[in-house]
């Protein structure tokens, strides 16, 4: 619900869940100011019993504040004897543009986990892990479909659920010279030869809270440098509908849109700074939303985060 | 698309079938996902099945993906006939699937005038529209 289940994939006939983003996560790795850590997730409730082999799966970083990525970490798989093995690519400047397999590549046939014990693969500064984990999500879905009728305690829809995710240490110096950048993921899978972004976040729940039917799908394919003339008008059309002044929900939405995840990677501090595993997003996002009406939907953090890489918790 | 099991139609003198979908969560925020109910009904003989699930996506971009853990098989046991409505009345057999505080027992309000039905959503009462 920060992302999960709203994909365009979810309405075609194919419901790709593997393609369909539950969450990203940027943070300044735990007792090493040098790296960062970067996190995202697809295949909410692990519906898919692992990644889309012909997908790209994409973390994405603006280094100059224009909306595009100047950056791109691109993730991708192969079926191997039941098993998948992910190579990721870095590729910079135009490279990073391109909806394509294009860049340096920093881990081939990295294998991918199915079971509880992570595998993870170095190649110099860089980390990578993928595979089935603990969803780090934690949130009172029924509560919020039930009108946003939240009582304390609530209770967490996603404490039993599973995601798959992709995790990524890298040095900050692979995201650039400038510590003040935007990140978000994307996923693109083939369509009439080239490669179509199905999904896509920055920071959770905007989608979800802001579009209406099949505008999500619009939202999803969108690239956040058009996020502004496209979307401003959905964000103010519902905070205005809590209580704010045209005036007030302007300066939000230019706030939360471009739909990108500010982060600077020099500060340890989370959300809005970044995303950490156990930030509460949605209790903040709640009272920016409601103005103040609702400030928590009642459940925490889950405590199943590991302490080391790749952070993800053991799958349940 | 939503399995579709058709319009409220008679199928026979005392039996109809129905669909009904609402967004939820209602009210300002758009919805997220599609709650539809749906069944069908014998007048003669009292008895029906109607099944509750929660679909993620919006009413107009809906998808088959169930929610876990909220599906709702309901056994009917009385069908009034008013007017243009249907009072049905039925049991959650299965009360292993129940939310804290969820009642077994269902009463589903079937308005073919208005082309809506009223029955509770979680705890509280909302209005689906037929289709």
């Amino acid at each position: 619900m920060a992302d999960h289940l709203d994909s365009p994939g979810l309405t075609s006939p194919g419901m790709d869940a593997r393609v369909d983003i539950t969450d990203h996560f940027a943070f300044q790795k735990p007792g090493d100011p040098s790296k960062s850590i970067l996190i995202m997730n697809v295949n909410p409730l692990a519906r898919a019993s692992a990644f889309n082999p012909d997908a790209i799966y994409e973390i994405l970083i603006d280094t100059d504040a224009d909306a595009l990525p100047n950056v791109a970490f691109k993730i991708n798989f192969a079926d191997v004897n039941g098993g998948q093995l992910a190579t990721v690519r870095r590729a910079a400047d135009s490279l990073a543009l391109g909806r394509d397999l294009t860049g340096d590549i920093i881990f081939q046939n990295a294998p991918v986990s199915f079971t509880s014990t992570p595998t993870i693969s170095e190649s110099g500064d860089f980390k990578f892990f993928a595979g089935l984990r603990s969803d780090p999500f934690f949130f009172d879905l029924l509560a919020f479909l039930n009108g946003l009728k939240f009582t304390t305690p609530g209770t967490d829809f996603f404490i039993k659920a599973n995601v798959f995710g992709m995790a990524l240490e890298v040095p900050n110096s692979a995201l650039g010279s400038n510590p003040e950048i935007g990140v978000w993921v994307r996923c693109l899978t083939p369509e009439n030869g080239d490669f179509t972004q199905v999904d896509r976040m920055g920071r959770p729940a905007i989608n979800t809270v802001f579009m209406h039917g099949k505008e999500k799908t619009m939202f999803n394919r969108a690239q956040p440098n058009t996020d502004v003339a496209r979307f401003t008008g959905d964000i103010v059309a519902v905070l205005e509908q809590f209580g704010y002044s045209s005036s007030q929900a302007g300066s939000l939405a230019a706030i939360l849109l471009p739909d990108i995840l500010t982060y600077n990677f020099n500060s340890s501090n989370g959300f809005l700074n970044g995303r950490r595993l156990f930030d509460d997003v949605i209790d903040i996002e709640l009272g920016l939303v409601t103005n103040g009406t609702i400030t928590t939907d009642g459940v925490g953090a889950h405590t199943d985060y590991l302490s080391d890489f790749p952070y993800l918790g053991t799958p349940h | 698309m939503l399995p579709q099991v058709g319009l409220l139609t008679p199928t026979s003198k005392e039996a109809f079938t129905f669909r009904a979908v609402a967004g939820v969560p209602g009210g300002i925020l758009p919805s997220y996902a599609s709650y539809v109910v749906q069944g069908g009904v014998n007048l003669a003989t009292q008895t029906g099945v109607i099944t509750k699930n929660l679909f993620a996506g919006p009413p107009e971009a809906a998808s088959a993906f169930a929610l876990p853990g909220l599906a709702r098989i309901v056994r009917v046991t009385t069908v009034r006939e008013m007017g243009s409505t249907l009072e049905i009345l039925g049991t959650v057999d299965d009360a292993s699937v129940l939310l804290k505080g969820e009642s077994s027992k269902v009463q589903i309000k079937v308005d073919k005038s208005a082309g809506t039905v009223r029955t509770p959503f979680i705890d509280e009462e909302i209005e689906l529209k037929l289709e």
